[in-house]
This record gives C-alpha cells, sequence and structure tokens, in this order.
C-alpha cells in the first residue's frame, strides 16, 4: 500500500494549485447561487414564473418544475448546473488519467523498476477520485452554507436537500470517474483516452437530456449515467436510494474492471 | 548464486509480426552485457520482458530467480536508465529523484549523499537538479535518469542506449560507474545500438537480428568475424595479389585499391607494402555490416 500512498501524495502536491482553483471555483459558485436565489426569492420572482409556466412546459420538462421555481432549487441549481457539471467531469477524467499519463509519459516503466505492484498505478488514481468526490461536493456544500449564512436565512433553510445532492453528484463523480479509469487501463495514448472519455461524458448527458424531453427516446436513459442524477425529486425529498445503488455498482464494476485489466496488459 | 537475469525460451509477438523468439540468455553476476541490433531487432523488447513490462507469448524472464512479473521485491536490487527520461516535465529532477527514491522503499535523505557525488561526477551541481525536467537539454536528462538508476546501488542495472545525447566525459564517466557496478560484483545490461559504446565495456555482446539471438561472444571476436575495408594509394604500379588467401578484390583503379579482408591483417600488409604504398586506411564495419554479417553466418 506503501507505494500507492506515495503516488497519491505526489499527485496531490503536484496539482495542489488546480485543485485549490477549482475548489475556490465551486465555492464561489455556491456562494452566488445563494446570492442569485435571495434576490429572486425577494423579488417574488419564483412564484410568478412557477404561475406563467404551461402545463405542457412543466410535463416537457420531465420533473417538477415547481421544486425548481423556489429558493431551494434556485440555490439547488448551482449543484447541477452545466458549468459545475463539466467542473465534476473534468475533475474525474484528470484524476481517473494517471495510469494512461504515466504510461504515455514513460514513468511506469521508471515506476515498475522499483518495488511497486503494477495495480498501484491504477488503485492511486481510484484512491484520487474517492477524494475528489467527497472533497468537491463538501466544498460545494460549505459554499452552500457560507452564502446562507451572508444572505441571513441559514436558520430557516434546511441543509439537507443540498447535502443529498452533494451525495448525488459524488456518487455520478465517481461512477464516471471509474469508467474513466477502465478506459484508461485500456487506452493507449493520453491523447486517445481523453477523446473517448470526453466522448462517453457528452454522449450519457445528451442522451439523458434527449430521454427526458422526447418520449421516443425515454428507453435510452436509463443507460446513460446522468439519469441517476435526479436534482429535482432529491430536492423535492424523493428517495434515493435506487439512483445511489446504480451509481455504485457502475462505480465497483468499473473499478474493478480497470485494476483488472491494467494488472494484464503490456505496457 | 541466483542469476539477476535469465531468459528461458523468451519469446514476445505482436500480432503477426516477431518482437522476440527463443531467446535463452543468462547473465552472471560481476558481469557487463552489451545487447546490440539494429532498430526493430528487439531490444527493446527483451529490456520490457525483463522489467515485467510486456507479457511473455512462450517462456519466461525469471529476474533473480522470479518471474519478471512478479518479481517486486527483487526490483528494490534494480537501477533502470531508459532511453529518455520524461518523468513529470514540470517538476524539478530533485522531486522527481525524491519520488523514485521513495518508491525504492528509500528515503530522500538516505540517497543523499549518494545523489550529490553521482550528479557531480556526471558534471551536475545542486542547482541543475532544482531545473524543472521539461527544461534540461536531453543529455542533461539523461545524467538525471543515470542518477536515478544508481543512487540507491542497485545489484543489477538495466540501460537502454543511455548515452544518447552525453557529452564524452559524461560517456566515460558512465562506463567508469558501470565497470564500478561490476566490480562490487553487480551486473549490467546495456542495449544499444551502437557498437562503439559497448565493445570497450562489455565483458559478452548478443547480436540480435530480427528478434533472434544471432551472436552471443566477446565484442574483440565479434569485430573479427566482420571484414575490414581496406583502402590503399600507391605511386605507380599496383603489387600482385597473388599469393594470400581470404582477399576480396573491391575496387582497383589509376593507383588505388580497395580490399575487404579479416583480421590480423599483416599479410594483407606485407603484400601491399611490396608496391609503392603512399596511404593505406582500415575502414571499421557499421554495426549495420556486422549485424548483416553475423545474419548471414548464422543462416544455414
Amino acid at each position: 500500500m506503501r507505494p500507492t500512498l506515495v503516488l497519491v501524495k505526489s499527485d496531490l502536491r503536484r496539482e495542489r494549485w488546480a485543485l485549490l482553483a477549482l475548489a475556490v471555483a465551486l465555492f464561489a459558485l455556491q456562494v452566488l447561487a445563494v446570492w442569485v436565489a435571495r434576490t429572486l426569492d425577494a423579488g417574488d420572482t419564483y412564484r410568478k414564473l412557477a404561475a406563467l409556466a404551461p402545463d405542457f412546459a412543466r410535463r416537457g420538462a420531465g420533473f417538477d418544475l415547481a421544486v425548481l421555481l423556489s429558493f431551494t432549487g434556485g440555490v439547488g441549481i448551482g449543484y447541477f448546473h452545466p458549468v459545475v457539471t463539466a467542473a465534476l467531469v473534468a475533475a474525474a477524467m484528470t484524476a481517473a488519467k494517471g495510469p494512461i499519463a504515466d504510461l504515455d509519459g514513460g514513468g511506469a516503466a521508471l515506476f515498475l523498476a522499483r518495488p511497486v505492484p503494477r495495480w498501484a498505478l491504477m488503485a492511486r488514481s481510484l484512491i484520487e477520485l474517492g477524494f475528489l468526490a467527497v472533497a468537491l461536493p463538501a466544498v460545494m456544500l460549505l459554499g452552500t452554507t457560507a452564502g446562507l449564512v451572508l444572505v441571513g436565512r441559514f436558520a430557516t433553510t434546511s441543509l439537507m436537500p443540498f447535502a443529498r445532492l452533494a451525495l448525488n453528484d459524488a456518487a455520478l463523480v465517481l461512477s464516471l470517474g471509474a469508467v474513466a479509469a477502465l478506459l484508461a487501463a485500456v487506452s493507449t495514448r493520453t491523447r486517445g483516452y481523453t477523446r473517448a472519455t470526453l466522448a462517453f461524458a457528452l454522449v450519457s448527458y445528451l442522451a439523458d437530456y434527449l430521454a427526458r424531453v422526447w418520449p421516443p427516446l425515454r428507453p435510452l436513459g436509463p443507460l446513460a449515467l446522468f439519469h441517476y442524477l435526479e436534482p429535482a425529486r432529491v430536492l423535492g425529498g424523493a428517495p434515493m436510494a435506487a439512483n445511489l445503488a446504480v451509481l455504485a455498482a457502475v462505480t465497483c464494476a468499473a473499478s474493478g474492471a480497470a485494476l483488472y485489466l491494467f494488472e494484464r496488459r503490456d505496457l | 548464486m541466483v542469476a539477476p537475469l535469465e531468459c528461458r525460451d523468451l519469446s514476445r509477438s505482436y500480432g503477426a509480426v516477431l518482437g522476440l523468439e527463443g531467446l535463452h540468455l543468462t547473465l552472471a553476476a560481476g558481469e557487463i552485457f552489451g545487447l546490440i541490433g539494429l532498430n526493430g531487432a528487439g531490444k527493446s523488447t527483451t529490456l520490457r520482458l525483463a522489467l515485467g513490462l510486456l507479457k511473455p507469448t512462450r517462456g519466461e524472464a525469471l529476474l533473480f530467480g522470479v518471474p519478471a512479473r512478479r518479481a517486486l521485491a527483487a526490483r528494490r536490487r534494480l537501477g533502470y536508465v531508459p532511453s529518455e527520461l520524461s518523468l513529470y516535465p514540470d517538476r524539478s529532477a530533485r522531486e522527481s529523484l525524491d519520488l523514485l527514491a521513495r518508491l525504492t522503499g528509500s528515503t530522500p535523505a538516505a540517497v543523499r549523499s549518494s545523489r550529490l557525488v553521482l550528479a557531480a561526477r556526471l558534471g551536475m551541481n545542486e542547482l541543475d537538479l532544482d531545473r524543472p525536467v521539461g527544461e534540461m537539454s536531453h543529455g542533461m536528462r539523461q545524467k538525471v535518469g543515470i542518477v536515478q538508476a544508481l543512487e540507491h546501488g542497485p545489484d543489477f542495472v538495466v540501460l537502454d542506449e543511455p548515452s544518447d545525447g552525453l557529452d564524452p566525459v559524461a560517456r566515460d564517466v558512465l562506463a567508469t560507474l558501470l565497470g564500478e557496478v561490476r566490480e562490487r560484483g553487480g551486473t549490467v545490461l546495456l542495449a544499444s545500438h551502437v557498437l562503439s559504446e559497448i565493445e570497450g565495456l562489455a565483458d559478452r555482446v548478443g547480436v540480435l537480428h530480427r528478434g533472434k539471438l544471432v551472436a552471443l561472444e566477446t565484442a574483440a571476436s565479434l569485430r573479427r568475424r566482420e571484414a575490414l575495408l581496406i583502402e590503399a594509394s600507391f605511386a605507380g604500379e599496383l603489387p600482385p595479389l597473388d599469393g594470400v588467401g581470404g582477399i576480396e578484390v573491391v575496387e582497383r583503379g589509376a593507383g588505388r585499391l580497395v580490399l575487404r579482408a579479416h583480421p590480423p591483417l599483416d599479410a594483407v600488409v606485407k603484400l601491399l607494402a611490396r608496391g609503392s604504398l603512399q596511404m593505406l586506411r582500415v575502414h571499421e564495419p557499421s554495426l549495420e555490416d556486422l549485424v548483416r554479417e553475423v545474419a548471414r553466418e548464422d543462416t544455414p
């Protein structure tokens, strides 16, 4: 385990400024989301918007629009806004690319010429992925808390819906990262890995979106990982265990396959 | 005593392409072994199999008696110099060396003195070690590669084209360092496509050609297998070439003679001295000529 931890420490040290910048940006976005939500709520904008939305728009959106058109919904947007989602996906991809980057850059041969087990190169990426999946949503939750304190709504707003959303985000990041790690385990070049992972994330995102808004494509929805991030339902208090179970199963299966394949491949 | 490296029928194919075929080779402790061959001959495949990076399609490579892919503890006794060090270009050489020292199971403090001595012998100072690897010249990176491979005092050193980009002084230092590894009972496996890099250093040389080991002998005996090209010019008549066998006339012109002959050359020189010899030049065979010659001799 020691070589794995040495590699983890080294990677985190090398990427510390990028990680810090990402954490600060996500924290600031949550503060901003709270501030915007408070401003809209103070002007009664949410209630007016909800009243304006026609029935077909509510049905077409595929979820309860009323939940989103509220102060809680406005704050919660910070957890599934495309910019935030893209940042989380990018972080997961970066964490998962370790083995292929080592292989491409020549580091793998140097590492493995030492008493470093082959699986350690992949395991360190999975550990880093786990760290990011916990740390980044936690930072977002901290940003929400700070925002609520700043606008004076901390005492009257429950943090539970946002904690549930953060948990859903973490599970999604883990599953996406695990699939990325699987792609890293079988790739021969970093460029190929990046293309394949981006394509996977984009197709998954679009497939989920199209399945939600276009009924003929609805059967495709469950095949996309983003299908299991349901912000409106989570904010509305609906059970999320089934979604978490699917994401956890994908994470376990993809991580296991990544470790297995990387152990057996040529380097 | 367990051999640092033993290859038993070691073979590797890439689809239909043969990378290495049936290599039987045992390296002894206290030996420098040179592996030469043209590009694509199978040198890198052999090294990668020895390091456990590739899976053999047949046979096995044993590192200190353990199959290379499972020889975790044995790798503590290994030093590896890649053909080009390209580890984390944004990181300083010292940080990279520290990371590699920790992965060896040591600490930067434990190898500090040997690191500084090695760096100084290779012409680097402490400030050089603080430069990012990506900003270093190829030769400087190669020196860092040598330091990381030797600073923990390995018993078995594997080098892949180590002198590419090294200045002549650093090449001499590298030769001395490898000699020191041999003196303390260590073993060196040196792969190169430059025969001169190996011949003054290696105890034995293996010639790889199209994935097969076609010769295994001392560098000097390998040299003797290849005919030399002798160019001579004369004032006046060319000497008669009768009475000495094993000479091939390549070119015969006005006052100029080009011959091919195997060493020793004393009989040839005596023959040429019968004429009014103005100039005599002996050309060393290139590695390509040598490998071709060896491969031709070994083909039934």
